[in-house]
């Protein structure tokens, strides 16, 4: 992780970059590092390596054992449980939702935090990207986002 | 992991073996993997305060964004706020969490909810096929 700061003229970038994650022998994922705050804990818990999944037009999923554990379910959206999901494969889901805070580096945002029952996976969807300025950096093998 | 017993009807047991196989086909421990499914879903509902009245959650969100415009809002059973604050940090900071609330944001907020379907995912895993000889 490295934090840059540009001076072009007089604009000044803070861009924050994170190395691809190597999850398997061949493939490289795009990850960021994020805190999201816990209900539970009261307390910002830390996300190491959060996958960007462009396939998702959530804010954020969760590991159900984390949903559970940070107390997401004492606080879940009026409207839980009206969501479905549907996977590429067809497959459909019944969402649970709640919201928190999510800090990369400066910025913070107000997010969506989903999961479903048998959910392992942690990922950011395009409800975050769409609010960042984001760079996948391929020769590089770094993500990079750029805070005004 | 542990282990439980407990009685259930023949036919249920069947239909749920049944299932199991179509879905996720004969494998050693997939029963295993649907029952902890099924009773993590159970728990959940049990947990879960029902909102699945589109008509009254709409009457409920309309009446509360009107009563507390521009606040993060927990309401308890039977409608009651719990507490309101700003900001969702400020809201959960005054919340014990003992008891199970339902959490309306502020019509303002900028969440990603424009549709209540989404698209999980277009991630595909390959995986190296096992070659048979």
């Amino acid at each position: 992780m490295e934090l840059k700061t540009k001076k072009d003229g007089i604009i000044k970038v803070n861009v924050k970059c994170w190395s691809f994650y190597p999850s398997d022998y061949r493939v490289k994922e795009f990850v960021m590092n994020i805190q999201l705050y816990s209900p539970q804990q009261k307390s910002w818990i830390e996300y190491h390596n959060m996958l960007l999944d462009t396939g998702f037009d959530g804010d954020i999923l969760i590991p159900m054992k984390d949903f559970e554990k940070h107390g997401f379910l004492q606080v879940l959206s009026i409207e839980s449980g009206q969501w479905e999901a549907e996977s590429v494969s067809g497959e459909k889901l019944k969402l649970i939702s709640s919201f928190s805070e999510l800090r990369i580096d400066d910025y913070q945002i107000e997010v969506m935090v989903e999961s479903f029952t048998g959910n392992n996976s942690g990922i950011l969807g395009r409800g975050i990207l769409i609010r960042l300025k984001t760079t996948i950096d391929g020769k590089n093998e770094q993500t990079c986002i750029e805070i005004d | 992991m542990t282990t439980i017993k407990g009685e259930i009807p023949h036919e249920l047991e069947k239909e749920f073996r049944r299932i199991i196989a179509l879905k996720y086909g004969l494998k050693k421990g997939n029963l295993s993997l649907a029952l902890q499914n099924a009773i993590e879903e159970w728990i959940i509902k049990q947990k879960r305060i029902s909102t699945t009245d589109y008509k009254e959650t709409e009457l409920l969100l309309k009446q509360i964004r009107k009563e507390f415009p521009y606040q993060f809002t927990a309401v308890g059973s039977e409608g009651k706020i719990i507490a309101y604050a700003p900001s969702l940090i400020e809201l959960y900071q005054k919340l014990d969490l003992s008891a199970k609330v339902l959490i309306i944001e502020p019509e303002i907020s900028i969440l990603n909810k424009t549709y209540k379907k989404r698209q999980l995912s277009w991630n595909l895993k390959r995986k190296r096929m096992v070659s048979s000889k």
